[in-house]
Order: structure tokens, then C-alpha cells, then sequence
């Protein structure tokens, strides 16, 4: 994680939460998401379509058999930002902050994933009800 | 204690952008989706192979 979010919540090396990490895009870019618990993927697919990007809550261990992954090896909890939704195939297009392409066979850049790939990353997140996603949301961007 | 409102149900995917956007506003109002549920796990990405 850059060391300008990481002073931000406080330092340290533990995890963070999308609380605290509203809380440093708050301060180093004036930027506040809607954090949201356990929304319905519907109604998350209707958020998205709406205008609005989302950071989501994954299971990265969903992501790991799959040429989407961006650490081998690594299965752990994760987090991901959601751009937009391809009405014809219903891809979505993922920016994981571990594909930056560091050596051969890591992807690069933003990625479209399969919807249900997504939904499953998604759902695989512990703690979260059946059938719904933690995310937190930005603000209409196609106002 | 007063029974629960239904939540809102989302349009179809292919609706009308309008649609879209006036379910966002009424998702994003709703109280019990900013609840953060108990034993929240943090996201691990650090611990990732580098």
C-alpha cells in the first residue's frame, strides 16, 4: 500500500478496512464514497449502470485459478475497483491494484471480468450475507 | 417496533438509465445497508506475494 494512504489511517502493516480507506482518499483527494454493507447484487449491477464506480470487498482465493490473477499464491481477502458494466456481455471492468504487470504472467491495467466472476469474488467475502456485496460507492459520474 | 419497509427492487439491467439512477438514490438512503457488520475483516492485500 503507498506509504501517503498508509499515514493517513494511522500506519502499520495490518489489513484496512473500506472505512479507513474512504477515510484517506477523504483526506489526500477530497473524495468521499458511500460505504455500503450487504447490498443485493442486483442492486449493486444497478449502481453500477447508474454512473457510479465501486470499490468491492473480494475472496482473492476466486480470483487464484483464473487468468485474472494478479498474485499467485495469495487467496486472502482483497479489494478491487469497479469502473463500469459492458452491456453486451455484461463484463465489468476491474482495476486490481495487484496487476501491474511486475513480472510475466501478472496482468496489467484494468481487466474486463465475467459478471459471475465477480458476483462469486464478491459473495466469497467473509462475512457476508447470501447473495450480497460489501462496496463502497462513488458519486454519479455520468450525471 | 414498526415492521420493516420492503427494499426497493432493482430494475431490469436493460431499463432505462433513469430507472437505474433513481434506485441507486433510494439503495444508498436506506439505513441498514451502512450497518457494518460484527467481525468485518480487514482486506489482507499487503500479505500478498510480492
Amino acid at each position: 500500500m503507498p506509504a501517503e494512504i498508509r499515514n493517513q489511517i494511522g500506519g502499520g502493516c495490518d489489513g484496512t478496512s473500506l472505512n479507513e480507506n474512504d477515510r484517506a482518499v477523504i483526506h489526500l483527494y477530497a473524495v468521499d464514497m458511500a460505504i455500503r454493507y450487504n447490498i443485493p447484487w442486483a442492486s449493486f449491477q444497478s449502481l453500477i449502470i447508474s454512473g457510479r464506480g465501486a470499490v468491492v470487498s473480494i475472496r482473492y482465493s476466486v480470483i487464484a485459478p483464473t487468468k485474472y490473477d494478479a498474485s499467485p499464491g495469495f487467496t486472502g481477502n482483497h479489494a478491487i475497483y469497479v469502473n463500469e458494466r459492458r452491456a453486451s456481455d455484461g463484463a465489468y471492468l476491474v482495476y486490481d491494484p495487484l496487476a501491474d504487470g511486475r513480472r510475466a504472467g501478472i496482468p496489467k491495467g484494468p481487466q474486463w471480468w465475467p459478471a459471475s466472476l465477480l458476483k462469486a469474488a464478491a459473495y466469497a467475502y467473509p462475512g457476508t450475507n447470501s447473495g450480497c456485496v460489501h462496496a463502497s460507492f462513488t458519486r454519479d459520474t455520468e450525471v | 417496533m414498526p415492521p420493516k419497509k420492503p427494499l426497493p427492487k432493482a430494475p431490469k439491467l436493460e431499463a432505462p438509465i433513469h430507472e437505474h439512477k433513481k434506485h441507486a438514490e433510494e439503495v444508498l438512503a436506506i439505513e441498514e445497508y451502512k450497518i457494518k457488520p460484527p467481525n468485518h475483516p480487514v482486506i489482507e492485500t499487503d500479505q500478498a506475494n510480492p
